[in-house]
């Protein structure tokens, strides 16, 4: 998933804007949300429902929230190996032995993590829903056709 | 005139708040507990075929959940306070000695009932539930609408997201009405979850205990359930189901009927 890529980046905006719960769920967010994956950036500006801007930076503005993680964590999106609730919810449910069940902490960090305004995040869940099927449509679609 | 369904809701009174329930059919009772957040339709599919297959089904509507008040209208945010609510209820409702079960956080109860009152039931069958769940943070600080807006979208996404993968678009949108219930009840049901631990309290289980997991379900790992069978010994057995997920009743009531009265015949000593 190349997050910075300009193609790549179209096509997510295409995909957010094209996306009736996006656009409902936005409807009154005035705000931008940055997309990283092992340090790429996809900075997008959202207004009243739709994206009107897009960077591969973050612009002196900042940003609203961040969804971060390594791009072996998004793969796990994108395959369908795990879900987005799954991936953004902090907490231990993967154990590789008794040893590391034990050490089962509801309170680990997050595969892909929400930092920044989470406030704000939050009073958005559900378009950051939308925008995690976008994103793991709009990669699936670029590893289909290159 | 429309033809009725065979469930009945009815209403008792436990610890001094009004408790509503929705029962079917009669015979050996089984008591069912919902998920957090959520109320006694989860098994509206579900009790009719218990009823079929002989059984009077009951599922309760916890306290602040749906039609039952919360008792002192206070929020109950341990899984062991909620299980003390159920067995005095299961005590209070059932005419003879009742199976227990429940899903998610009801599965947690039903595990500390393991732990508490064992000797009080037939058989106790626990859903999505374990000895011990720290599977995310204590949500404590998401209980009022002012520290976490759009909690309904966090509550709700994080049940259908663990239902099972071809789970119906129909099935999908009926859970996420079943969850639009009171923020600082189901915050409470899940700080139960996460704080939930009776580990080293289940080495004297007197029933035959039934856990089951539906393998889509990210919310609950095997090897929690596992270790809660080992501590159980025995008595306990496991059952991981596949194209199931966090709601197994829900998504699939005629194999969990199925799956319940099949168990329930070859642990326990049947009525004349």
């Amino acid at each position: 998933m190349q997050v910075a890529d300009a193609a790549y980046q179209q096509r997510l905006v295409d995909a957010l804007n094209a996306n009736e719960g996006f656009g409902q769920e936005t409807r009154w967010f005035d705000g931008s949300i940055l997309i990283e994956s092992d340090g790429e950036q996809c900075w997008l500006k959202v207004y009243r429902g739709r994206v009107i801007d897009v960077l591969d930076f973050t612009p002196p503005l900042g940003y609203t929230f961040k969804i971060s993680a390594p791009a072996a964590r998004w793969r796990q999106l994108v395959e369908g190996e795990r879900t987005f609730a799954d991936l953004v919810t902090p907490g231990t449910r993967y154990f590789a032995d008794r040893a590391a069940l034990e050490q089962a902490n509801g309170f680990a960090p997050p595969a892909i993590r929400i930092e920044g305004n989470t406030l704000e995040a939050y009073r958005i869940h559900e378009a950051i829903f939308h925008l995690g099927d976008c994103i793991a449509a709009t990669a699936a679609q670029e590893a289909r056709h290159g | 005139m429309a033809e009725l369904e065979p469930i009945i809701g009815r209403y008792v009174s436990i610890d001094g708040t009004r408790t509503f329930f929705d029962t079917c059919g009669s015979g050996t009772p089984i008591v069912c507990v919902h998920t957090a957040g959520a109320d006694s339709r989860e098994y509206a599919r579900l009790l009719p075929l218990l009823a079929e297959r002989g059984y009077q089904a009951i599922a309760l509507d916890l306290p602040g959940h749906s039609r039952s008040y919360p008792v002192d209208w206070k929020p109950l945010r341990t899984i062991h306070e909620q299980a003390e609510f159920v067995h005095r209820f299961a005590q209070e409702v059932c005419d003879s000695t009742p199976v227990m079960t429940g899903c998610s956080i009801g599965g947690d109860i039903a595990v500390d009932l393991a732990a508490h009152h064992s000797a009080d039931y037939l058989a106790i069958i626990a859903m999505e539930g374990a000895a011990w769940t720290p599977t995310f943070p204590n949500p404590g600080e998401m209980e009022r609408p002012s520290w976490v807006p759009s909690w309904r979208d966090v509550m709700e996404r994080a049940a259908i997201s663990s239902l099972n993968r071809g789970c119906p678009a129909a099935d999908i949108e009926e859970l996420r009405w079943q969850h639009r219930g009171a923020q600082e009840i189901a915050s409470a049901d899940l700080q139960g979850w996460a704080t939930h631990d009776v580990r080293g309290q289940l080495g004297d289980v007197r029933c035959p205990v039934l856990l089951v997991k539906g393998n889509d379900d990210f919310w609950l790992p095997r090897e929690l359930v596992e270790l809660t069978a080992e501590e159980i010994g025995e008595r306990a057995t496991v059952a991981c189901l596949d194209v199931l997920g966090h709601y197994p009743m829900f998504e699939d009531p005629e194999r969990i009927a199925e799956l319940v009265v099949s168990y329930l015949a070859e642990h326990v000593a049947q009525p004349a």
